[in-house]
């Protein structure tokens, strides 16, 4: 691995400006403006340190001492097609878009009919063809000005998918985007973009899966947009499924007209070092938001989970749930932030974190925070850290399981809870199963509870 | 209902005790540099090994930056201006009894309810009076030195009880501790001190008042309380300053200290001026306190009443060392008009099967922004650790802000942590309930909020707990509906 001589920020827009040429869409005037904004703002806020409060507990000097490439935008993975396939979900009807290197892999994608009206598109063909919608809501709910990740984002801008479902419209099937990197000894780095809009009262079900393929280390610097219309309903899943050596920050931003309903849930599974930020604005009344996620880490993996819900009117309603299983040596955050706007009264947020160490080295930092400026409001948070429930395990012993595959079943039930509120059952059932595995949980009563 | 008239009332209660007291003083001029810590030492009459303790804290302060990151507002301090020693001027010699401390200082404390005088001994209260940066009356020394016990200004214990101030001076908070402990730790003016020793159960209650009385003067206070094996001692504090239309720093740092089977129990009632209802003026009250339980089995208990300052920023811990050690922490903090309150603990396990109990109750009123902060710690070795944390927010009108960030920490699978927090406000069904039973609104808004408070007010010591009650009361008077 190439050791930085100058600052990671400095390589990060060198890179940058030695590839902005052949990047999509550098000839389309609003494009490079957007982009050349980014970067100033990216370099202006330089990687955050550990003085940086939302990050305290993330160090980031490995990837700051990574010099990260951009993939050949020649290569070919035709030969990796068989491989990709273990990170297709078995028994989920979808539409199903591929990405590999950051790069549109049309052969082993599977998109499928859509109903009248659904645009559907890559983000490089959004950008030619000069989608309206596109251009009126792009980097419109990302509006993060001290995240400097989502500044690098919004420079690159490259491939992702863009949906606009058009009011009424019901897409039955989910949609299925998955990411793919696969880095040989150069470590590369990738920054996908994904946007949706949803229309007054469509509904839609994204899942979008970010994997990787053999050893290498790649940074993926990803964020996911959603403007989410009146009445509208959206599903949404991140799963994070990283190679071993893989950085992964992921910021999602989504924005939530009156009466919305929009559940979300990330799971990270995978890794070195991953941050997961997931912004929910509910800026019209009524709103309904269900924030779920689980990370669930071993060896010396650290996994960041940074969540904000911005109560911005009166009478919205929001639930959060997020737990964290932790084995070895792996490091867990938890900072779950909800804010309550003057005005946004009869609020009701409720917010749940727990996290499981199953090793004395394991370490958790948890900062559930309240930040209320309306009187008429109910908000509660609850977080707690524990280890395995004793008495649990001794009943189950007592009824003639062994101590391994007790703490492996109990791991798994903790993880339920989460689990039991995907409603993509195939989904459920792949990370029941890749979740058990994680945790030794080789036993048929495990996955008789799945 | 007029729930908001009284809610306004009560918001805009005036402030009982902003009389000042014509006292002639001797002050040091405003300014800090190494001269004025050099007066400062050489007008207490301490030893080198002293006076070197405070430049090696001025020093390093001179090298430190203001932290910047509390979820308060103010305009930055200009510490040129203060005026860092400030005593009430003696007459002859100096007092050698009650008798001869000067009577106007003795109505002061009269108008403050302290307990200073010998009728007062029914109260069972021993105080050490700490006006503006001298203490000027410690009461029932005789009775406290029959026990054994060493209640007197740190002053007189730097220079009476060396070894013992040497041993722990600094041991809890390091003269490097942060901006405001640092300063302390160079111009500290006077404060108390007391050491318990083995085996002795304190036979009343030890207490300091501090007043602010000076313009333009910092306090800054500091206290050393030291718990040896088994022994037991309760401590109080009360606080109040004149109304001024500057801001006044107070920078006090306590460190406590219990070793094996010790028990310490600190409780302060704290009642700065928190300036008028533009936020002009006030106390802002920058405080470090810590207590180190280093013995097995040790406890250390702070319960805290905030109802004054203009800026309260402090964070009460509790470093649990000796296995079995407990910690606890016990808060109400109160913010009206344009008062900020950026409060709360840290708990730090360290020892094996420590405890931790952490009740914080926040009530925000008018413009008054209130913020929980703490932090539980559980080291590595902390086996068996265990700590409960509840945040209760009340917020009295819709200008004002209730904010929680607790921050959790754990290095040991075995530790059980627990927190949780909630925000309300007060009932339109509670008041109506209350009202429907001929209780006025006022006062069943100052019910409502006692209730709240419960908890935290049982663990105060009967006199501070009516103290407190009433403080609550005056203080919220006119602010809800």
């Amino acid at each position: 691995m190439a050791i930085a001589t100058g600052s990671a920020k400095d390589h990060f827009i060198a890179e940058y400006l030695r590839m902005e040429p052949q990047l999509m869409g550098a000839d389309v005037d609003w494009i490079r403006s957007m982009r050349r904004k980014a970067l100033d703002r990216f370099n202006a806020l330089g990687l955050p340190g550990a003085k940086d409060e939302e990050w305290r507990f993330t160090n980031l000097e490995a990837l700051e001492n990574t010099v990260f490439a951009s993939p050949d935008p020649a290569r070919t993975y035709h030969k990796l097609a068989g491989d990709a396939a273990k990170y297709f979900i078995p028994g989920l009807d979808a539409h199903r878009f591929v990405f590999m290197n950051g790069v549109y892999q049309p052969e082993i994608s599977d998109v499928g009919e859509l109903p009248a009206g659904v645009r559907l598109m890559t983000v490089g063909e959004a950008i030619g063809s000069g989608d309206r919608v596109f251009r009126e809501n792009l980097g419109r709910c990302a509006e993060d000005p001290k995240n400097p990740f989502t500044a690098l984002n919004s420079a690159w801008l490259q491939n992702g998918v863009f949906v606009h479902v058009p009011d009424g419209c019901v897409i039955e099937k989910p949609m299925h985007v998955v990411f793919l990197a696969t880095a040989g000894a150069q470590p590369l780095a990738f920054h996908s973009r994904n946007l949706a809009v949803v229309g007054r009262a469509a509904q839609i079900t994204i899942i979008g899966t970010y994997g990787g393929l053999g050893e290498g280390v790649y940074l993926t610097n990803g964020v996911t947009e959603m403007a989410i219309g009146e009445d509208a309903q959206v599903d949404h899943y991140k799963v994070q499924l990283e190679s071993p050596g893989a950085f992964h920050v992921h910021s999602m931003y989504a924005r939530q007209a009156r009466s919305s309903n929009l559940r979300t849930h990330a799971f990270a599974i995978g890794g070195a070092l991953s941050r997961q930020n997931v912004n929910v604005t509910l800026a019209g009344e009524g709103t309904e938001t269900v924030l779920n996620g689980l990370y669930a880490i071993s060896g010396t993996q650290h996994a960041d989970a940074h969540t904000r819900l911005d109560h911005a009117v009166p009478h919205c309603h929001s639930t959060e749930l997020y737990k964290g299983i932790l084995d070895d040596h792996a490091s867990g955050v938890f900072t779950g932030r909800i804010v309550v706007r003057p005005d946004a009264q009869k609020t009701d947020a409720y917010q749940r974190n727990r996290a499981l160490l199953l090793s004395d080295s394991a370490v958790v930092n948890a900062q559930p925070q309240l930040e209320i400026f309306a009187d008429d409001v109910k908000c509660t948070h609850g977080a707690a850290v524990g280890q395995l429930d004793s008495e649990a395990a001794f009943y189950l012993r007592s009824r003639g399981i062994g101590l391994e595959e007790a703490r492996a079943l109990l791991t798994f039930a903790f993880a339920g809870e989460v689990l039991d509120q995907v409603r993509a059952e195939a989904l459920k059932n792949e990370l029941g199963r890749i979740i058990s595995e994680k945790f030794h949980a080789h036993n048929p009563l495990a996955e008789a509870l799945i | 209902m007029s729930s908001s008239t009284t809610i306004n009332d009560f918001a805009n209660q005036q402030y009982k005790w902003g009389f000042t007291t014509d006292i002639e003083a001797e002050s040091l001029a405003p300014g800090l540099s190494e001269d004025t810590v050099r007066a400062i030492s050489a007008r207490k009459g301490e030893p080198e090994w002293m006076l070197e303790w405070r430049m090696k804290s001025l020093r390093h302060w001179l090298t430190m930056i203001e932290p910047r990151w509390p979820n308060v507002k103010y305009t930055p301090i200009d510490y040129q201006s203060i005026v860092y020693y400030s005593a009430p001027k003696k007459r002859g010699s100096g007092p050698k009894s009650l008798d001869e401390v000067d009577p106007k200082l003795l109505e002061t404390y009269e108008k403050l309810g302290v307990p200073i005088e010998e009728r007062k001994i029914l109260a069972g209260v021993a105080v050490d009076a700490v006006f503006d940066s001298v203490s000027v009356a410690t009461t029932f020394q005789q009775a406290l030195a029959d026990k054994g016990v060493i209640f007197c200004p740190i002053s007189e214990a730097i220079k009476n009880h060396p070894e013992l101030v040497k041993k722990y001076l600094g041991s809890v908070v390091p003269y490097t501790d942060n901006y405001f402990a640092t300063l302390n730790s160079a111009v500290f003016s006077d404060g108390s001190f007391c050491y318990v020793p083995k085996g002795v159960r304190c036979p009343m209650e030890l207490s300091t008042y501090f007043r602010i009385n000076a313009r333009n003067t910092g306090q800054f206070v500091r206290t050393l309380i030291i718990a040896d094996e088994g022994a037991y001692v309760s401590y109080l504090e009360g606080c109040t300053a004149p109304m001024r239309d500057e801001n006044q720093l107070h920078a006090a740092v306590v460190e406590l200290v219990a070793l094996d089977g010790a028990e310490i129990k600190y409780s302060t009632v704290q009642n700065w001026y928190p300036g008028d209802e533009e936020g002009r003026g006030g106390v802002y009250n920058f405080v470090t306190k810590r207590g180190a339980c280093r013995g097995r089995r040790s406890k250390i208990s702070w319960t805290q009443v905030e109802t004054g300052s203009a800026i309260t920023w402090k964070y009460p811990s509790c470093i649990l060392q000796g296995d079995e050690s407990v910690g606890e922490f016990y808060s109400v903090a109160l913010t009206k008009g344009r008062m900020q309150a950026d409060t709360g603990t840290k708990m730090v396990h360290i020892g094996k099967n420590t405890r931790s109990t952490i009740v914080s109750k926040g009530i925000s009123a008018g413009h008054g922004n209130n913020t929980y902060r703490g932090l539980v710690h559980v080291a590595k070795k902390a086996e068996g650790a265990r700590n409960y944390s509840q945040c209760d927010s009340m917020l009295i009108g819709d200008k004002c802000g209730a904010h929680t960030f607790p921050y959790v920490d754990v290095r040991n699978a075995s530790a059980q942590v627990e927190h949780e927090a909630t925000t309300s406000k007060i009932g339109e069904d509670q008041l109506f309930y209350l009202a429907q039973r001929g209780i006025s609104e006022e006062d069943a808004v100052s019910m409502i909020v006692n209730g709240f408070c419960k908890e935290v007010f049982k663990e105060l010591p009967m006199e501070f707990a009516i103290e407190a009650q009433k403080l609550l009361g005056v203080s919220l008077e006119g602010s809800v509906g």
